[in-house]
Formats: C-alpha cells, structure tokens, sequence
C-alpha cells in the first residue's frame, strides 16, 4: 500500500520567529501584538477592579469573593508568611500588582483570540524582574548602608579562609543569579508552552487537512495533545505567576531580614 | 468605607506561618546551586581559554559545587533555632 506522506507543501515547524508579531510599522518601534495585550491587560485588571471595590459589603458576593481570595491569598499565603506580620504591609500593592498582572497576561495564551501570552517576549518579564531587582538591592542598602549590606551578604560563623569564597558567589547570587533566573523562569516557562500548543496545533492541522488518508487519521494524537497541553498550560500559568510573586516577597524579605 | 476593618480582621484571622515557604526556600537553593557554577566554572572557563588549556574549568566547577553545598548546608541545612548553631 502506498501512503501518501507528503502531499503538497511540506510541513514547517513553528520558531521563535512566529512570537514577532508587529501590528503597527516594523523595527524597534514598532507596536507589536504583546504589546497591544499588555494594555488590554492593564485596561481589564483596573476596571474590574475598580467595578468590584466600589462597592464593598461585608458578606461578599461573588465578584467581591474571587477577588478577595485573590488578594487574601497573596497577602496571606505569600506575603504575610514571607515577610513577617510587621513589615508587609508596604509592599501588599507591588506584590499584589504583579500577581495580577502576570496572572492575566498568561492566561491571555490560551485564551481564543489573544492567544499570546505576552510574557513570552523577554522584555515584559526583564521589566518585572529589574523593578523586584532595584526593590529590594536599596532596601537591603537603607536597611544597612552600602558597606553593611556587602559585609551581611556572607553569614557570620564561619572558617575565615572559606568567607572569600562564600562573598564571590553570593555576589553572584544577588547581583546576577536572582534577577537573571527571575525573568527567564517566567520568559521560559511561557515560550516553551506556547511553543508546544503551536506544534500541536500545527502538526494536527497539517496532517488533517494536507496528507492524504492514512496518514490524516493520525492527526487525532495532536489534536488531543493540543486539548491535553491547553490544560496543563492553565495550571503553569497560575503557578508561574505565583512563583515570581514568592520569589519577589522572598528577596524582599531577605532584605529586610537582621541577619542571613 | 466603615466596612474596612472588617475586611482587615477577616484575613487577620488567618493563622501565620513561621520563616520562609519551603517553595522559597528550595527555589533558593537551586539559585545558590546556579551561582556557585557561574562563579567558580566561569572565569576558570575564561582562564582555560586564555591560557589555552582545558583542565582549570574541571577544577572550578567542583570548587563552584563545593562551595554552593557548603552555604546551603549552612544556611538552610542547620538548627540555628537553639543557641548560635555552628560556631
């Protein structure tokens, strides 16, 4: 039996190169399709939650209710553990922000239509992650001046010959590693799943409707992986945006600590 | 907005969790892990290719690693709840 494999064009992968999307002119300024969602983002969050605080009740109902396990859950679960029950306060309307921010800029990659979570274009996440960078490298220098923070980089108690060694790396950690890994988890984790729904949708497509009939039989394998990965990416989604708002809490937390 | 402290008592309410999450805590350590790498592995990467050898890079990873193990066994690894911990 002869399959018929290859039946007009041949099949292309999906690239980073599908993430540029320039609605508006092309080159550095153009104003691309992340951007767009950005703003519509912004535009959402602030009217729903605007519509939602104007009128506050004690028994909640259920817009008052999603949103105020939203905000318990961030100022409980994360922010109050984290930086302790005296200091958190400050800092309720950055974390919170983000959380939101994040929350629904990755849901807007599986949402029909948008279908782009805007978070996988390095720039949005680099954003977030130097504002959380700057944040909590002055607290820590407030806190206890530049050659006090340098000197509290390195835990007290240790074997003096292995302290330079400690001060190398935690230079590293502060200044390069947690900034760094700071944007990159959440640019990551975005790409990569956006990536894998496109080739999933891609490859059921063109095996469904450009090969002939053996071989479009088996277009079912990514049309299910497709439903499968949309579902997974929900739970990421959630999760990424949950642990830049830890990670943020914790360094902030950290910077405001006595001691390491 | 009399409403407010009622709000603030409601989520007060909430029992608070001693130290850092785990999650944090174990996300901490991967980024000491990562450091100790760069650290160490990079500039004896960069040495071995000015000197245009290849076995400082070996040596520099393991210190990286060595190092990074140490400060997480420091700082996460020990009791340091009773008096002073490690001295």
């Amino acid at each position: 039996m002869r399959v018929n494999v290859v039946a007009g064009e041949t099949f292309v992968p999906p690239s980073g190169e599908d993430f540029w999307q320039p609605l508006v002119g092309d080159g550095a300024f153009a104003l691309t399709r992340p951007m767009v969602l950005f703003l519509l983002s912004a535009v959402l969050i602030i009217t729903v939650m605007l519509l939602a605080t104007r009128r506050l009740s004690v028994v909640p109902g259920k817009g008052q209710w999603i949103l105020e396990s939203a905000y318990g859950f961030v100022r409980n679960g994360i922010a109050r553990d984290m930086i302790g029950e005296r200091n958190f306060k400050p800092f309720l309307p950055l974390l919170f922000s983000a959380f939101i921010v994040i929350l629904v800029n990755n849901l807007f990659g599986i949402i029909p239509v948008l279908q782009y979570p805007t978070m996988s274009r390095i720039g949005f996440p680099m954003a977030l992650a130097l504002f959380v960078y700057l944040l909590y490298l002055y607290l820590g220098i407030k806190r206890r001046g530049l050659g006090g923070y340098f000197k509290g980089l390195v835990p007290q108690g240790l074997p003096p010959f292995i302290v330079p060694l400690l001060f190398v790396l935690e230079i590293i950690t502060y200044f390069f590693t947690r900034p760094v890994t700071l944007a990159l988890r959440l640019f990551g984790n975005m790409f990569a799943g956006h990536i894998l729904l496109l080739l999933m949708a891609l490859a059921g497509e063109y095996l469904l409707l450009h090969t002939g009939f053996p071989t479009n039989v088996f277009s079912i394998g990514p049309l299910v992986g497709f439903f499968l990965l949309t579902a997974f990416e929900l739970l990421i989604e959630f999760l990424q945006a949950y642990i830049f708002v830890l990670l943020a809490a914790f360094y902030i937390a950290d910077s405001l600590a006595d001691e390491h | 907005m009399s409403e407010r402290p009622a709000f603030r008592k409601r989520w007060d309410d909430v029992e608070v969790r001693q130290g850092p999450l785990p999650e944090a805590v174990a996300w901490g350590a991967v980024q000491t892990l990562i450091s100790g790498l760069i650290a160490f592995g990079g500039p004896a990467y960069l040495l071995d290719r000015w000197l245009g050898t290849e076995w400082i890079v070996l040596p520099g990873l393991l210190l990286g690693m060595v190092v990074a193990l140490t400060i997480i066994w420091f700082r996460y690894g020990t009791d340091r709840s009773g008096a002073g911990g490690p001295k």
